[in-house]
């Protein structure tokens, strides 16, 4: 207990990658895989599990062999210092940008869905502000937060299953056939792209040691296969790939549409609660990876001093990322998925190929 | 101080987000506000006409019952969301649309599609996309909504009501607006919305001797009801109107999609008296069969009926005679059953969707005639097979008229 005081454990960084991919999930892969995969659309996460499974792998020998450093220090130690350098600056840019998109996707969610009338500054400015000052408090309170989010979470997904899955219309899904092979494929980009646990080595020096690092990573991608083949299963499955593929918050839609005994609606306001939690969540853990990635690059002994700056830029760059929603879907979808492919797969499979070459790792 | 600060901000954004404060625009007190639920669409020269209505829910004296009034206003705009926000020049109360439960389109506005009115319904964040479509037949929307609350009753209600009871006859249905934009959107399929009719009752010839019964009934003119029966048709590429299946046509068209959820039969006995049969069960195959390129579809309707009443009195309990009643009802379920499918082919419209089945039962060549199906569809060689059973009967057996020997 002494000996990993001020760190976080595996179990609890694998909690945080469960709820960072839950987030985005909800918002978009029901969306995204039914304009590809349509009534197939919910096996494009089995693709994705296949992928993050060998990734898991490749991260486990990088947490074996570099016990207590980040991945930076990885990088560095498998690169020339110029490459390495110019690799952290990489991810430095891709993880700001995705902190940005979701920080205004965080906004756009509620004008969206709730509050058309309302000056989308309130809802990211508050989010901000909270965020400026929980990160001070460290990733071991982030971590236990965490935990406590991914319970209700939990709970509220369960409650929502249950209530949706026996709607769901097979004609909707089905059929499956040879023909849906490639769409299941290109549906699987995105949910690829959302195999965030690179980033969170960045502060892989705060993570306990022990060996459970492959039990938990399978545990957490197991969890999250089925929550994303569930989205995707209900969402289509109650509304048809047709409305479902058309739709900015697509298991949104489906939520907002249940009606339980004929009767009781408006469950869409537990899902909201839900999206504030880990929307939060994903963007604390994006600003403190990001913080340790500026820190390793310009080898600083501390990031806090720069919290508020790198916020208030974030903040700044939320408004000239986009001029509208549309140009920020399109800057998702035609961008930041394969910024992510390439930032959480390439890279470290290249790194991890170079230490291999080197025996390294 | 820093923990304080960090509560005080987590608490204010709380508090903003739950809509408490007024920066947050769009946030509506319950008493305040108008909950739209029944939304009536009609065309009015080159604008449209929206009718809504609305129950409004505010506390009663002392109590904590909420007390209802329904209203209706009538606006136009050249969009439906313009003629929504003309609603505020005149309403004291603001509108909620999120408890929307049934929208009723005018025939004359479906003619030229339908596709056009969806697009607000679908792309708006209060409604909900459960809301179910009516087609009103001849008369306006308008007008439907007038007749049931000008005679004092909820036109909500009533909608409800008849939606509830409409498996009794199963001569029509229900499609939520998700339901029927998907439908839309599939070039290969037609689709269907429940056809509302204004009905007006026949004054019978009597010749009763009351004086006062007489004057009363010349006094009153003739009595509208709304009814719900049968279904419209709407083209797969432009959603246009293409016709109606009513009665027992649009019954038969519920035994094919699988729609039935019970209904009246009335056969014979071997006296010619009534035996009338009530549906207990239905399920229909639709099987496609491919000979070569051409294809072949069976309907195959399973079907069980108990005896509800018998107007005769010969004992209808025998082989013979239970033998004689299931071949009457397996030859009027199937005229129905052709009658669908002849209404199909004349419009050149897959209405069930045979589309849908021949793409899960074949997904390879799916692909590959998808692109012609208008033109195979009208080639389809169609045959309807109905294999029914009459289960039971209920209280008594032998019917009311037979006679007690001795």
């Amino acid at each position: 207990m002494f000996r990993n005081k001020g760190k976080i454990s595996v179990r609890q960084v694998m909690i945080i990658l469960i709820i960072t991919v839950y987030t985005p999930s909800i918002r978009f892969i029901a969306r995204a895989t039914s304009y590809s995969a349509k009534q197939a659309s919910w096996l494009s996460p089995i693709i994705a599990f296949g992928v993050y499974v060998i990734m898991l792998f490749i991260l486990n020998r990088f947490y074996k062999k570099y016990k207590n450093k980040n991945f930076s220090e990885v990088i560095l130690d498998n690169t020339p210092k110029l490459i390495g350098k110019t690799i952290i600056v990489i991810y430095i840019i891709s993880i700001t940008l995705l902190l940005v998109l979701y920080i205004r996707y965080f906004g756009e969610r509620f004008v969206t869905a709730l509050y058309p009338n309302v000056d989308i500054n309130i809802f990211i400015i508050s989010i901000l502000l909270i965020v400026a000052f929980m990160i001070r408090s460290g990733i071991v309170v982030i971590a236990r937060m965490s935990e406590l989010m991914f319970i209700i979470m939990t709970i509220i997904f369960v409650s929502l299953m249950f209530i949706m899955v026996p709607n769901v219309q097979l004609e909707n899904v089905t059929p499956i056939s040879t023909l849906d092979i490639i769409p299941v494929f290109k549906g699987s980009i995105v949910t690829i792209a959302l195999s965030y646990l690179p980033f969170y080595f960045f502060f892989s020096h705060e993570w306990s040691q022990n060996d459970k690092f492959l039990k938990h990573g399978i545990m957490a991608g197991l969890y999250i296969l089925i929550i994303e083949v569930l989205i995707i299963f209900v969402s289509v499955g109650l509304m048809g790939s047709t409305v479902i593929s058309r739709s900015p918050l697509s298991f949104f839609i489906a939520v907002k549409n249940i009606n339980l005994l004929g009767e009781i609606s408006g469950f869409e306001s537990i899902l909201v609660s839900t999206w504030i939690l880990t929307d939060f969540v994903i963007l604390i853990v994006y600003t403190y990876s990001a913080l340790n990635m500026i820190k390793s690059l310009f080898n600083l002994g501390d990031f806090k001093p720069f919290i508020n700056i790198y916020i208030f830029i974030t903040y700044l760059l939320t408004w000239i990322i986009a001029k509208n929603v549309f140009e920020l879907q399109d800057w998702g979808a035609q961008f930041a998925v394969y910024m992510n492919i390439n930032v959480l797969i390439v890279i470290p499979v290249i790194i991890f190929m170079i230490g291999k070459v080197r025996k390294v790792v | 101080m820093r923990r304080t600060l960090i509560i005080t901000l987590i608490l204010f954004t709380l508090y903003i987000s739950a809509g408490l404060e007024t920066m947050i625009g769009g946030r509506k007190s319950i008493t305040d506000a108008f909950y739209v639920t029944t939304v009536g669409l009609d065309k009015a020269k080159d604008k449209i006409k929206l009718t809504i209505v609305t129950q409004s829910l505010g506390p009663e004296e002392e109590t904590e019952y909420t007390k209802k009034q329904d209203k209706y206003f009538v606006t136009e705009g050249k969009t439906i969301f313009e003629a929504n926000r003309f609603f505020t020049t005149f309403m004291d109360n603001k509108i909620f649309w999120g408890h929307v439960d049934y929208i009723l389109i005018s025939e004359s506005l479906v003619k030229n599609g339908l596709d056009t009115y969806l697009d607000f319904f679908m792309r708006d964040h209060e409604t909900r996309l459960i809301a179910e479509l009516f087609i009103v037949k001849e008369y306006s929307a308008e007008e439907s909504i007038k007749l049931v609350i000008d005679s004092g009753e909820d036109i909500t209600n009533t909608l409800h009501v008849l939606k509830e009871d409409v498996g009794k006859l199963s001569v029509s249905g229900c499609v939520p607006v998700y339901e029927a934009f998907s439908t839309i959107t599939d070039e290969n399929c037609g689709s269907n919305v429940p056809l509302l009719q204004i009905i007006e009752d026949e004054k019978e010839e009597t010749d009763s001797t009351d004086a006062k019964e007489a004057s009363v009934a010349e006094d009153n003119p003739k009595s509208k009801r709304l009814v719900l029966d049968g279904y419209a048709l709407l083209d797969p590429e432009s959603s246009e109107l293409v016709g109606f299946l009513t009665g027992n046509d649009a019954r038969g068209f519920n035994f094919a999609i699988n729609k039935i959820k019970s209904g009246v039969i009335v056969v014979e006995d071997p006296e010619g008296e009534d035996v009338t049969l009530e549906i207990i069960k239905s399920k229909t195959k639709i099987i496609p069969k491919f000979n070569g390129d051409k294809l072949e579809v069976t309907f195959k309707t399973k079907l069980s009926t108990n005896i509800a009443e018998i107007d005769g009195s010969t004992n209808l309990f025998t082989d013979e005679n239970i033998e004689l009643l299931i071949k009457q009802q397996n030859e009027m379920v199937k005229k129905e059953v052709k009658n669908a499918i002849d209404f199909a082919l004349k419009h050149n419209i897959d209405i069930f969707p045979i589309s849908k089945v021949v793409e899960r039962k074949f997904p390879v060549k799916w692909d590959k005639i998808k692109d012609d199906w208008r033109k195979i569809f009208t080639e389809i060689t169609f045959n309807v097979e109905v294999d029914s059973q009459i289960d039971r009967t209920y209280s008594i057996k032998e019917p009311v008229l037979s006679r007690e020997d001795g």
